[in-house]
C-alpha cells in the first residue's frame, strides 16, 4: 500500500512526498503496535483471571505452538504481499509431514537433517507447481492453490491410506527438537524468530523483496517499470511451498502422530495470522514480523481458551472473526489515509 | 479430457500450433458451403458441449465396465449424493459470473445443519426450524455481501473469514455431539424419491430452481447486468472511485445464495448418519 501511495504522489514536490511517506510509515507502525497492544491487553486480562496462563510451562507451550504457524506465515506473507494467495500450505504441510517422517520407519538410522531436506524438497516441488501455474500459466492464484489444496491432500490420502506414523518409529533426537530449551525459551522458537527476522529484512531491504511490494501495489505498473513480475511471483510461491514443507517436518516432531489429516484447515489460520498481523490482503503492504505477531496472537488466544476452560471448538470461529475484523479495519485505515494524502497533495495540509 | 481441448481450440481464433495465416488460406480454398457449415456448428462448440460429451463418455464407460452402473438404483444414489451440491451451485453461478467468489458455502451448510440438529434436540417443531434456517442463511449471505459491497473488501478474504466463522459456529453449537433421531416423515426427504418417480427430492428441487435461475440469468436485465459486472474491470484498485455504485447487484447475490444453502442443509442432514459439526468440511 505504502509503495502505491508514494508512487501516486506528485513527483515534482519532493518535500510533500517525504511528508506523505512519513505519514504512511507512521500509520503502518501504528497498525503493528496496535496488534502488540491487543496481545498485551489480552495476556494481562487472561492472566488476571487465571495466573497459570503466564507460568513458564504455558508460555513454552504457546511459543512452540506458534513456531509452525509463524513459519508458515512468513511464506504466506511473501505471497500475499505480491497480491496473491497460497491456500495450499496446509496440504503441503500434511504431505511433507507424512512422507518425510515415514523415512524413519522405512530406513531406520536415517540422519535427521536428511529428513528435513526431504520435507523441504517436497514443499519446494509443490511450491514450484503453484508458481509455474500462476506465473507462466497466468491462472489466478486463488484458483490454482484452491485446486492444489485438494490435489495435494488427495495425493497425501493416496499415499497414507489408513496408515499413520506413530511416535515409536521416530528417533529420540527428532522428538527432542521442539522440546529443547535455552533459559526456558524453546530453542526452536529462537531459531524461527531468527529466520523470520532474516525474511523480514529481505522483504524490507533487498531489491527483489521491495519488488514484491511493488507488484502487490500495482502489478501493471510494476511490469511497466521493468520488474520481472512472473519471476518474483514464482519465487514467492516456491519459498512459500518450501517453508510449508519444512514446517511439516517440525509439525511432525511436535505432534508425533501423523495421518492423512495433518494440517487440514491450516490455510485459514495462517491467512488469518498474516492479515491480523497487518499484511494487506490486497497486497503491497505489511511485514513478516507483523505476520509472526499475528500468529503469536492466534496461538495465545487458543491457549487462553484452554486455560480458561472454554471449549476449543471456539478456536475456528474466533480466527475467522478476527480475520474479518482485521480486513475491515485495514480497509477503513486505507480509505482514511488516502483521503489524508489527497488533502496534503492538494496543498491544504502542508 | 479430449473434447475439452477441442472446445478450447475451437473457441480461439486459430487452432493450437496453426498460424492464423494458414487458417485463412484454408477457408479461402474450401467451398462456401463448408464455411456455412462451420458457422452453423459454431454455437455448439463451447465448454458445455465438451462437459456433456465427457459426461456421456463416463456413463458409457460405466455401463460397459459394470452391470450395476446403468440401474435406476445407482442413478437415484447419484442424485441423492449430488443434489445439494447442485442446488448450491446455482446461486454460486451468479456470484462467480459477477467476478466474485464464495468459499463459505459449505460452512454455511454445516452451520445450518448444526442449528437444525440443535433446535430439534431442544424439541422445536420442524416447521419453525425451517423458517429459522432460511433466516440464518440469509443473514450469513448478507454478512458476506455487505462486507464485499459496502465495506469494499475482496470476496476471497471475506469468505475465507466467514468460512472459519460459520464452521466454527457449527462446532460451538454441536461440540462433539451427533444428533440423529429425526422423525421418519422428515428423513424420508433425504433418502426416498418423490412419490411415483425415481427422482430424489433434492434433485427435484434443483430442477425447479435451475429453470428459475436460468430464466433470471439469461432473460432478464438483472441477469445480464451480472455478466456486465463480471466483464468490466474491477474498480477496486482505485479506492474512492465509486466502486460500490458500479456493482449494485453483488450485495444481493450472496444473500440470494444463502437461503438455498440453508435449504440444502435441510436435505443434507436427515441422512441416517445424522448431523455432526464436521458435516461438509
Amino acid at each position: 500500500m505504502s509503495a502505491a501511495l508514494t508512487e501516486r504522489r506528485d513527483p515534482s514536490s519532493p518535500s510533500a512526498r517525504a511528508s506523505s511517506r512519513k505519514l504512511t510509515e507512521r500509520v503502518s507502525r501504528i497498525r503493528e503496535s496496535g496488534i502488540i497492544a491487543v496481545l498485551i491487553v489480552f495476556v494481562a486480562v487472561t492472566a488476571s483471571i487465571q495466573p497459570r496462563f503466564i507460568d513458564q510451562a504455558n508460555i513454552q507451550f504457546v511459543l512452540s505452538n506458534t513456531t509452525v504457524y509463524a513459519l508458515l506465515a512468513l511464506g504466506e506473507t511473501m505471497v500475499v504481499v505480491s497480491r496473491n494467495v497460497d491456500l495450499s500450505v496446509g496440504s503441503v504441510l500434511g504431505l511433507s509431514a507424512y512422507v518425510s517422517t515415514n523415512l524413519f520407519g522405512h530406513s531406520p538410522g536415517i540422519p535427521v537433517p536428511v529428513v528435513f531436506l526431504a520435507g523441504l524438497g517436497i514443499g519446494l516441488g509443490c511450491g514450484i507447481a503453484n508458481g509455474l501455474m500462476v506465473a507462466i500459466g497466468r491462472v489466478p492464484s486463488l484458483v490454482v492453490t484452491l485446486a492444489t489444496l485438494y490435489i495435494i491432500r488427495g495425493i497425501d490420502i493416496l499415499i497414507v491410506g489408513g496408515n499413520e506414523v506413530v511416535a515409536q518409529t521416530l528417533p529420540a533426537s527428532f522428538i527432542a527438537i521442539p522440546r529443547a530449551n535455552v533459559l526456558g525459551v524453546p530453542y526452536l522458537a529462537i531459531v524461527i524468530a531468527a529466520v523470520i527476522g532474516a525474511g523480514a529484512y529481505y522483504l524490507r531491504s533487498y531489491r527483489s523483496g521491495r519488488e514484491l511490494y511493488a507488484i502487490g501495489s500495482n502489478p501493471e505498473a510494476a511490469r511497466l517499470a521493468g520488474i520481472p513480475v512472473g519471476k518474483r511471483v514464482f519465487t514467492a510461491f516456491t519459498v512459500s511451498g518450501g517453508i510449508a514443507g519444512l514446517a511439516g517436518v517440525l509439525w511432525a516432531a511436535q505432534y508425533q502422530t501423523i495421518d492423512s489429516t495433518a494440517g487440514t484447515g491450516y490455510e485459514l489460520t495462517v491467512i488469518s495470522a498474516v492479515v491480523v498481523g497487518g499484511v494487506a490482503i490486497f497486497g503491497g503492504s505489511g511485514s513478516a514480523v507483523g505476520a509472526a505477531i499475528g500468529a503469536l496472537l492466534l496461538a495465545t488466544i487458543s491457549s487462553a481458551l484452554n486455560v480458561l476452560g472454554i471449549s476449543p471448538f471456539w478456536d475456528l470461529a474466533i480466527a475467522g472473526f478476527l480475520l474479518l475484523v482485521a480486513i475491515s479495519l485495514d480497509r477503513l485505515i486505507s480509505v482514511k489515509l488516502m483521503a489524508a494524502l489527497r488533502q496534503r497533495s492538494s496543498g491544504v495540509g502542508t | 479430457m479430449e473434447p475439452d481441448q477441442n472446445t478450447r481450440n475451437a473457441e480461439g481464433t486459430a487452432p493450437g500450433g496453426t498460424p492464423p495465416g494458414s487458417t485463412g488460406a484454408q477457408a479461402a480454398a474450401s467451398p462456401r458451403r463448408a464455411i456455412g457449415f462451420r458457422a452453423a456448428l459454431q454455437p455448439a462448440i463451447r465448454w458445455e458441449t465438451g462437459l456433456a460429451l465427457v459426461a456421456v463418455a463416463i456413463v458409457v464407460f460405466g455401463g460397459l465396465t459394470s452391470s450395476q452402473f446403468l440401474t435406476s438404483g445407482n442413478f437415484f444414489n447419484l442424485g441423492v449424493s449430488s443434489g445439494e451440491i447442485a442446488i448450491m451451485a446455482l446461486p454460486m453461478t451468479l456470484i462467480v459470473i459477477s467476478g466474485e467468489i464464495d468459499l463459505s458455502v459449505a460452512a454455511t451448510l454445516g452451520m445450518s445443519s448444526a442449528t437444525l440438529g440443535f433446535l430439534w434436540s431442544k424439541h422445536w417443531p420442524m416447521l419453525a426450524i425451517f423458517v429459522i434456517l432460511a433466516a440464518l442463511g440469509v443473514v450469513a449471505g448478507l454478512i458476506n455481501g455487505l462486507l464485499v459491497t459496502r465495506v469494499g473488501l475482496p470476496s476471497l478474504a471475506v469468505t475465507i473469514g466467514t468460512l472459519g466463522l460459520y464452521r466454527g459456529i457449527a462446532q460451538i453449537i454441536l461440540g462433539a455431539n451427533t444428533i440423529s433421531n429425526f422423525p421418519a416423515t422428515y428423513t424420508t426427504i433425504g433418502v426416498n424419491p418423490v412419490p411415483h418417480t425415481n427422482i430424489p427430492y433434492s434433485v427435484a428441487i434443483f430442477i425447479v430452481l435451475a429453470v428459475i435461475f436460468g430464466v433470471v440469468l439469461h432473460a432478464t436485465a438483472t441477469g445480464r447486468s451480472i455478466y456486465a459486472m463480471g466483464a468490466s474491470p474491477k474498480p477496486r484498485c482505485s479506492p474512492g472511485s465509486g466502486s460500490s455504485a458500479s456493482r449494485p447487484c453483488s450485495s444481493w447475490c450472496p444473500a440470494l445464495s444463502a437461503p438455498w444453502r440453508a435449504r440444502s442443509g435441510l436435505s443434507a442432514c436427515p441422512r441416517p448418519s445424522g448431523t455432526t459439526p464436521s458435516a461438509w468440511s
